[in-house]
């Protein structure tokens, strides 16, 4: 798995690829923590390239999900893949997150 | 609604003349299976004609007496217990009964496989378990303990943490048995949904034949310790074999025999 | 199997078959005690340490829960040996020798040996009891299934429990015992307090304590081994349960007087 992290304006793009898995996953939470902790309120995680995300991946992200919901900020999924989407559909994640196609969809979303 | 999953040609799981004894008494003679990756075999027999020992010798709790299990080409019961270890991580078993530790609510039990073998935080861990909650449909009985539940939840609850560590492998000792056909069906299409989401590999054993064939890439017929015929849920119904035939429309006439008596039955009912 | 039930008709094949099943128990009583105490020293620095909380409410159960029963019974007992042997004593004139006996005694033999056998009967049935119920319901088997090694999720807890909570029990039944004695000489023998008190120092020896002490911690591994092993190898659901709890309890008074004996033996001897 790896983890880039971009800012633009007000808001920080993560763009993880591979997979994220149970030992993967403490990484991205960690960088993702980080971004919270210093309230930026908007992000989007670009899963363009990521080919597998497991349940801890998936309990990371919505971690997050409702911290940056408790301080009023917003995070959007771009370019999720298919195979990514019906991950979440089975564990009926789908609906909680903000989905959109592409990040340039995401960021003009906000 | 119920989409079969796709087979690979890999074989991942093989067990190779497998014998086991019980006391004097033959349980498995001879038994040869191979399940391919991302499959759904459902392994049906009559009660007692040792599927669940097989299933037990497959995930190495039983040794057998003689013959191999591979799992991933690795034999099993040669394996050091560290070994072992690492791939019974990749492995979710669903006991008959839950098989959940009682003096434990649901939440610990769920969370147990995680907070023993991962470093992920507590929070995640709490997350985790109440997605798989939801996956069972038993949202908000976590705090529960297992003698709180009933006998079809506690199978859910087990189903639950068996797929916590999102394992490679699942097992399943008579998933739908013993609960109405609604949860039945629920569980019936998250077995196929792992497996054709998730490439997760399953072996079902159980005698309901409706969730056989819902659920079944392939299907072993086990009687009397040996596996008489493999094939897909269309090779099955075609069979030729008298045996399958009576399993799959639970005649009481055939091979099977229940109304036939033997040449000794006069000597067996005087028997003291 | 048909010839091994005849066989065992024969009484010199079956008296061989019995020595046979004992000389395996006894492998497996010393096996599992030997992976306890790979779980203890070698475990934690595999990163695989026993369970701090568990450990935690197993000293409750076992100890604390205990408190009120082993200072009743040996408070009794006090009383019951400074009677008893007033009744010798008097004849002699020397009474006051109540004080010096019932402190050795109490503190060598009867505070450890009482407290061990009713701990066995309490803790020892319940360990035996509750492993059975786990084993009979695949509790045990999901714990494997789950690579968590049952001996270290189960045994060892319990083993750390008892190994420090019945030593810390026996000091409260010797206090309990000796003031047992202490009230039979003050209030009926009309001994001075004070002078009771003192020539009980005086008689007491350390080596008397700490022999008494390390007594209780065998019996302790005893009441241990004895339950979990037949916890853990309980056959045949509830019923079975039953007759493992029994089974315990009996194999436990044996191996402690048994142990007792042997202790006493090698204390004497080497004039300890």
């Amino acid at each position: 798995m790896e983890i880039k992290i971009e800012s633009k304006d007000d808001i920080s793009i993560c763009r993880v690829s591979g997979e994220i898995t149970f030992s993967t996953s403490p990484d991205l939470r960690k960088r993702l923590i980080e971004l919270t902790d210093k309230h930026i309120k908007k992000i989007v995680i670009d899963m363009k390239n990521l080919t597998y995300i497991d349940s801890s991946g998936m309990a990371t992200v919505v971690e997050i999900l409702q911290k940056i919901k408790a301080i009023d900020g917003e995070l959007k999924l771009a370019n999720v893949p298919d195979k990514i989407k019906d991950i979440l559909e089975m564990v009926r994640l789908k609906d909680i997150f903000d989905i959109q196609e592409s990040e340039e969809a995401a960021l003009a979303s906000f | 609604m119920f989409k079969k999953a796709k087979v690979d040609s890999e074989p991942v799981i093989e067990v190779r003349n497998l014998v086991k004894n019980f006391g004097g008494r033959r349980v498995l003679n001879g038994v040869n299976l191979k399940i391919y990756k991302g499959e759904v075999m459902v392994i049906m027999g009559g009660s007692g004609c040792g599927k669940s020992t097989l299933l037990r010798h497959i995930i190495g709790i039983l040794k057998p007496d003689s013959g191999q299990v591979l799992i991933e080409g690795k034999d099993i019961n040669s394996l050091k217990a560290r070994e072992l270890d690492k791939i019974r991580l990749k492995i979710g078993m669903l006991f008959q009964s839950g098989g959940l530790l009682d003096y434990m609510t649901i939440k610990e039990n769920i969370a147990l496989p995680l907070t023993e073998h991962t470093n992920l935080d507590k929070n995640v861990i709490d997350i985790i378990v109440n997605l798989k909650l939801s996956m069972v449909n038993m949202r908000g009985m976590g705090h529960l303990l297992p003698s709180e539940i009933s006998g079809g939840m506690k199978k859910r609850a087990g189903l639950a943490r068996a797929i916590a560590h999102d394992p490679s492998y699942v097992f399943y000792d008579e998933p739908t048995a013993g609960l109405d056909p609604v949860v039945a069906g629920v569980i019936d299409k998250m077995i196929l949904d792992f497996s054709k989401k998730l490439s997760v590999t399953s072996v079902v054993v159980t005698h309901e034949m409706q969730s056989v064939f819902r659920i079944a890439s392939r299907i072993a017929m086990l009687h009397m310790g040996e596996i008489v015929e493999v094939g897909t849920p269309r090779q099955i119904k075609a069979s030729k074999s008298k045996l399958v035939q009576q399993f799959i429309t639970g005649s009481p006439d055939g091979p099977i025999s229940f109304s036939q008596l033997g040449d000794d039955y006069l000597t067996e009912l005087t028997k003291k | 199997m048909k010839d091994l039930n005849s066989m065992s008709k024969n009484p010199i094949n079956a008296a061989g078959r019995a020595a046979n099943n004992f000389s395996f128990f006894i492998w497996d009583i010393v096996s599992l005690f030997f992976q306890v105490l790979h779980w203890l020293f070698i475990g934690p620095f595999k990163g695989k340490a026993a369970k701090r909380d568990g450990i935690f409410e197993q000293m409750v159960f076992v100890g604390v829960r205990s408190i009120i029963i082993v200072s009743f019974i040996s408070l009794f007992i006090g009383i019951v040996l400074a009677m008893q042997s007033a009744y010798q004593l008097e004849q002699m004139g020397a009474v006051i020798f109540v004080t010096g006996l019932v402190a050795v005694s109490v503190t060598r033999e009867l505070g450890p040996v009482m407290t061990a056998l009713v701990v066995a009967g309490r803790v020892g049935a319940a360990i035996t009891a509750q492993l059975g119920s786990m084993k009979v319901t695949e509790q045990i088997e999901s714990l494997e299934t789950m690579a968590l090694n049952p001996v270290r999720f189960l045994v060892v807890p319990r083993f750390l429990a008892l190994l420090i909570m019945l030593p810390a029990l026996t000091v409260i039944a010797d206090l309990s015992g000796i003031f047992g004695g202490f009230i039979i000489g003050t209030l009926n023998l009309n001994i001075d307090p004070h002078l009771y008190l003192d020539l009980t120092k005086e008689f007491l020896e350390w080596k008397d304590i700490y022999t008494g002490l390390l007594k209780s911690a065998v019996f302790g591994v005893i009441i241990c081994i004895i339950g979990c092993y037949n916890g853990l190898n309980t056959k045949g659901g509830a019923e079975g349960v039953g007759k493992a709890t029994t089974e315990s309890v009996v194999t436990s008074f044996v191996l402690i007087i048994l142990a007792d004996a042997i202790l006493t033996a090698i204390f004497y001897f080497a004039k300890v």
